[in-house]
């Protein structure tokens, strides 16, 4: 038994060797935590991080949740990554709550946190010191100034009557996720703006609903309609099924999808995107926005399915993160950074500047 | 003299055990090697405190699997049970110690109905305990309305029970000193008590038990109700480490009981295990956990080593139980 | 032969059972039985398998709740809704099949479900107890010792120790309780059941060794097909009328085989040189071409050892195996199979069958390579054919081939056993105790059957713990003891007493 034995203990050690060549420590090591290790965003945000980590001479390590829904599983990295004792952290929380205690450890140890993507909204514990994101609602702004500026858009909306109104509607994945609710805030302000200064007839008659959190009744019987649609879960079988809904609705003008997951719940149920299609689809007439990017939302794009997205800059918010982090652990001051966000359609999506951005 | 039993014991009925504190005394030792920063009190504290809900519902699942039983429901009832517990908390507006109370009750009443169907009922509990897996996940989350139930932190008045388990009071963690003591009142169920003794006799040949006239039923009921008991001072604690409870997760976590389990010793088949080998064996995964993550590896590395450690803790004993039969 | 009515109880009788009917679904177990138990006799109970012993016991120690008539009990009517009633009245039964906690102490086994009136026990107190019952009834064992750790007599000594530590137990039933017990054994049984009676004790023994019975008990009462037939003295009564009462007809057990059926001249067909392991030390034989090899011993001397060995479940360590004078090399059961060889096990229920198949499932089990078409699909109908013949040829009583082995009665489950070796043309068959747990009626077409199987020039091993057996059977007799062959006899010279002789050579 003796020899088995000793046969499994080197196996384990052997394997855990090999497991571990591929991490090494350098002289200051920076900790990045996403909100989920697979997920084509931060994969795109690490490249930028590694960049950084190149630029400013300190080493970078990745990390995440193998979902954005494993709360405790980021809790526990969090928390082990403090143990680790490293020159700064950088963060996306799955949920801000559950990391607080972990992170006023962070505090006590003088580990400076600094939020990446969508950071640690409502911190309390003091540890983070500065964020680098997209400021979510300019970027729902942008893609209601885009859509608004769609002369195909305003023709139908200065159409609609209060017997059949138009409806703009709206799918965020999640309504306690800052950024989603950011952005659907930016869009949904900007776009009734944006259509109450199309005619004189429009205004007041823009109503916005569907959740509590955004509803904003008509001063008069409303001819738009902009609804939000939260889905039950954040599962993708619950986004498709709630996709599927939206495009039943009569007299819908135009679809905004407020994150990848909910692009990739809109483009599976129209059969990836062939419904869309803008001469034979069976929604030609349905002006579908986007944001993130992802190779299936490349494509629809680019096929003119989509009429447009809206990318964040993951790239630039991992770079700006490992930046930030680096100046933190040398007791430099720091402070926010909007990361930015960039319109872009069929006709741009293969410029270099852009394509930069679009991760698949 | 002392160290002659010692040593008999070691070669004796106390070989699994042995084996697998000497297991977890080499796996910290390689962390300490070659992670990072792992050789350190901090971590030390992790290793602990992040071994404290597994460590509850390994307690409860010792008897379950002693009695040659499985209860598969505690990874769910032990989330459920806090998501639960958050409701009361939340939306009911109940002082955070009656939550408390009602994470630990919520816990115990499924187990209860696990014991109820498997004592009286006669269900296998492999089937048993799999439909109210899916039942605790389903019922909790429709109780939460399928909300994140968030509980207070820390720092908040409310947040106070955390404190009970995450304080160190004089560098000892006191999360610990909690399961030791819980683990402590289970030693002397099992060893002193007719609880303890038809539990290992169940799980060794239930037709015997059934001829010596002992009601079977009634102490599977009572053995199963521990097990959720078990799950739901889990669920406190899982409430106080991750804070926010998502619904309908969960499942999975009893996968780590179970494993704990057996790694210290106890066989699926009954009759065998004890409290202290599955407190060995829930070391030793978080040792693991804690000293994967220190070595900057992928969180599914855990997942594959402790699968390597389970099978190496079954190996182990079906070659020592061999030896033994062939020395007969 | 007159059928008296049982009396009531009184001075003279403690327990009497009167006008017992069970019935199960579809099946009427007991008609009309009685019983009746004198204070401080052995009462042999005996009965073909199925004759409706254990389910009267049953109902005596309130398993069965649910019956007509009635039962007396010491001084009044009794009728017991749980074993425990039975147990606290003073009833105590001893399984057949040991029913012990094989992980627990001897002292835990004892008092399992008596631990205390409270909710903590002392163990302590435990083996203070279960030691004075140990010295009481002399069993050498001590109360930490684990179950699983004894010898089955042992075991059975514990089992009878914990029957008797119910406080005044006055009737102690005994179901089989030498079927696994060594002859050594058996006599230190016996001297405590009659150390047991002369306390007064009322003891039933259920046995199907008609020896034992002559031995140890004081009347016998004979059951049959659910009925009661009679109740007898021992003394006054021959054994072959007891047997005559069990099966309705005379079977002869006192026939032995004077002389060997095989010539000097046969055909050597195994031959085994040296055979040794832990277990086994350098054992020789040889195998005849229509021969019947007995191996006699007593329980654990080592012969289903060497029969493990042969068949390549064990290791060996030295020696070797010819067969047909060429050596084989036997290091795992497919190897036996391959070169011929097929072993019964003795314990038909774990190792030869598998008991929610069906008959014909069973049957082609070692041999499906033969009945494939395309090399890969079974053909049924021809296993169906292949299995017909062999239920004609060994007259297995099944309702057809598709039956369930477990539905069968324990004789045709043996023949279903050798059928499965048969079909795959083996030469060479093992019988490991061919009639364990087999009744009285079933064990003659045993018999009858391994017969036939050595005219058509099979070679037969038999490991046999009954010495009538192995004299009625064997052309030639080897004797082992502790893990040795200490003899070895032609039938002609084999008497009783000589293999005895051997079988305890090496043990005082």
């Amino acid at each position: 038994m003796k020899r088995h034995v000793t046969v499994v203990a080197l196996a384990l050690v052997g394997m855990l060797a090999l497991a571990s060549f591929s991490a090494q420590a350098g002289e200051k090591t920076i900790i990045i935590i996403s909100k989920s290790l697979q997920n084509q965003f931060y994969q795109a945000a690490f490249v930028g991080a590694n960049a950084a980590g190149k630029d400013f001479g300190v080493s970078v390590v990745v990390n995440g949740p193998d979902a954005e829904s494993n709360i405790p599983q980021q809790v526990e990295q969090v928390q082990a990554a403090i143990n680790q004792r490293p020159a700064a952290l950088v963060l996306a929380a799955c949920d801000p709550t559950s990391v607080q205690e972990a992170l006023a450890r962070a505090k006590e140890n003088k580990i400076p946190v600094i939020g990446f993507d969508s950071g640690v909204p409502g911190d309390t514990s003091g540890a983070v010191i500065g964020t680098a994101a997209t400021n979510n609602v300019n970027a729902g702004g942008v893609v209601a100034d885009n859509l608004a500026d769609s002369p195909a858009f305003q023709a139908k909306v200065k159409a609609a009557t209060a017997a059949n109104p138009a409806v703009i509607a709206v799918l965020a994945q999640d309504s306690t996720s800052g950024s989603i609710v950011q952005r659907t805030d930016g869009f949904v302000y900007a776009l009734k703006k944006r259509v109450e200064a199309l005619d004189s007839s429009l205004v007041g008659a823009v109503s916005i609903g569907g959740q509590d959190n955004w509803s904003v009744p008509s001063s008069k019987p409303a001819t738009v309609k902009i609804v939000v649609t939260v889905p039950p879960t954040t599962n993708q079988a619950d986004i498709q099924s709630v996709a599927n809904a939206m495009l039943l609705v009569p007299n819908t003008v135009a679809i905004f999808a407020a994150n990848q997951d909910a692009v990739n719940g809109l483009i599976s149920s129209t059969a990836d995107g062939t419904e869309l299609n803008r001469q034979t689809g069976r929604y030609k007439d349905i002006l579908v926005v986007g944001f993130d990017a992802g190779s299936n939302q490349k494509d629809a794009v680019r096929s003119g399915a989509f009429f447009g997205s809206v990318t964040q800059d993951p790239y630039q918010m991992g770079y700006a993160s490992i930046k930030m982090a680096a100046e933190a652990a040398d007791g430099k001051p720091v402070s926010d950074i909007d990361t930015g966000a960039k319109w872009y359609n069929s006709k741009n999506i293969d410029n270099p500047d852009i394509a930069l951005l679009l991760y698949d | 003299m002392p160290i002659n039993r010692l040593i008999a014991y070691i070669k004796g009925p106390g070989q699994q055990k042995a084996i697998a504190l000497a297991a977890l005394a080499a796996l910290y030792t390689f962390f300490c090697i070659f992670g990072s920063h792992f050789a350190s009190r901090e971590t030390l504290i992790s290793i602990f405190d992040s071994s404290y809900y597994t460590g509850f519902m390994a307690i409860g699942m010792t008897l379950v699997i002693i009695s040659a039983g499985i209860d598969l429901s505690v990874g769910t009832v032990t989330v459920g049970s806090a998501l639960v517990g958050g409701v009361a908390y939340t939306v009911w507006h109940l002082p955070m110690g009656v939550a408390l109370v009602v994470i630990v009750l919520t816990g115990t009443l499924f187990g209860l109905i696990n014991g109820l169907l498997i004592g009286k009922l006669d269900l296998p509990p492999f089937i048993a305990t799999l439909g109210s897996q899916f039942i605790s996940m389903g019922l909790c989350s429709v109780v939460a309305r399928v909300q994140t139930m968030r509980y207070p932190s820390i720092s908040h008045p409310d947040g106070w029970f955390k404190t009970v388990f995450f304080k160190t009071v004089s560098g000892f963690p006191m999360g610990a000193l909690w399961v030791l003591l819980f683990f402590v009142i289970t030693v002397i169920l099992l060893t002193y008590t007719k609880l303890g003794n038809y539990t290992y006799a169940i799980g060794d040949n239930e037709e015997a038990v059934r001829l010596s006239g002992i009601n079977i039923a009634n102490w599977k009921v009572v053995i199963y109700t521990i097990s959720g008991f078990f799950s739901g001072l889990a669920g406190i604690i899982y409430a106080a480490t991750f804070s926010s409870i998502t619904p309908q997760t969960g499942g999975g976590l009893e996968m780590y009981a179970i494993a704990a389990c057996v790694i210290g010793g106890a066989s699926l088949a009954g009759g065998v295990g004890s409290l202290t080998g599955t407190l060995i064996g829930v070391l030793v995964i978080s040792v693991l956990k804690n000293g994967l993550m220190s070595m900057w590896l992928p969180v599914q590395w855990q997942q594959f080593f402790i699968g390597l450690v389970v099978l190496a803790a079954v190996l182990v004993d079906v070659i020592r139980s061999k030896k033994a039969h062939n020395a007969k | 032969m007159s059928k008296p009515s049982a009396p009531t109880p009184g001075a003279d009788l403690i327990l009497s059972m009167r006008g017992i009917d069970k019935r199960f679904p579809g099946v009427h177990a007991l008609k009309n039985c009685q019983l009746s138990l004198k204070r401080g006799e052995v009462l042999a109970l005996v009965g073909e398998n199925g004759a409706g012993k254990s389910t009267l016991m049953k109902i005596l120690t309130g398993i069965y709740p649910e019956y007509a008539g009635e039962v007396w009990f010491d001084q009044g009517q009794v009728r017991f809704q749980h074993i425990r009633e039975a147990q606290q009245a003073g009833i105590s039964i001893v399984h057949q099949e040991l029913n012990m906690l094989n992980n627990m102490t001897v002292a835990k086994n004892i008092f399992l479900g008596r631990e205390s009136e409270g909710f903590f026990y002392s163990e302590r107190r435990l083996n203070q107890l279960a030691q004075s019952l140990i010295d009481e009834f002399h069993i050498h064992v001590l109360p930490t010792d684990k179950i699983i750790d004894l010898s089955v007599g042992k075991m059975q000594m514990v089992e009878i120790a914990r029957a008797m530590s119910f406080p005044q137990t006055k009737v102690l039933i005994l179901d089989e309780p030498t079927a696994a017990l060594s002859e050594t054994e058996t006599s230190d049984l016996f001297e405590k059941i009659r150390a047991l009676r002369d306390k007064g004790v009322s003891i039933i023994f259920i046995s199907h060794r008609m020896g034992e019975i002559k031995r140890i008990s004081d009347r016998v009462t004979v059951m049959r097909d659910g009925e009661y037939i009679d109740t007898v003295v021992t003394q006054d009564t021959e054994i072959d009328s007891i047997i005559k009462m069990m099966v309705g007809r005379d079977i002869g057990q006192n026939i032995r085989k004077s002389a060997s059926r095989i010539g000097s001249d046969a055909e050597t067909i195994l031959e085994v040189r040296h055979l040794s392991s832990p277990k086994v030390h350098d054992v020789s034989f040889s195998l005849r071409r229509g021969e019947i090899l007995g191996f006699a011993g007593l329980v654990g001397a080592g012969r289903t050892e060497v029969m493990r060995l042969l068949f390549g479940a064990d290791r060996l360590t030295g020696g070797e195996v010819l067969i047909r004078g060429k050596p084989v090399l036997l290091r795992k059961p497919q190897d036996a199979v391959a070169a011929g060889l097929g072993y019964l096990s003795e314990d038909r229920k774990r190792y030869g069958l598998v008991l929610g198949m069906s008959l014909v499932g069973n049957a082609v089990m070692a041999s499906l390579n033969r009945f494939l078409s395309l090399g890969l699909f079974v053909n049924f109908a021809a296993c169906l054919r292949a299995t017909e013949r062999f239920i004609q040829n060994l007259s297995i009583k099944t309702p057809g081939p598709l039956q369930l082995v477990k539905n069968l009665s324990g004789g045709n489950q043996q023949k279903v056993v050798v059928t499965k070796w048969l079909i795959r043309d083996t030469d060479i068959l093992i019988f490991d105790e061919p009639t364990r747990g087999i009744d009285v009626g079933a064990k003659a077409e045993i018999y009858r059957l391994i017969e036939e199987l050595t005219a058509e020039g099979k070679a037969i091993i038999m490991v046999s713990s009954e010495l009538p057996e192995i004299l009625r059977l064997s052309d030639r007799v080897v004797v082992m003891c502790e893990g040795r062959k200490t003899a070895e006899f032609d039938i002609s010279e084999a008497t009783a007493e000589l293999i005895m002789k051997h079988a305890t050579a090496n043990t005082n």
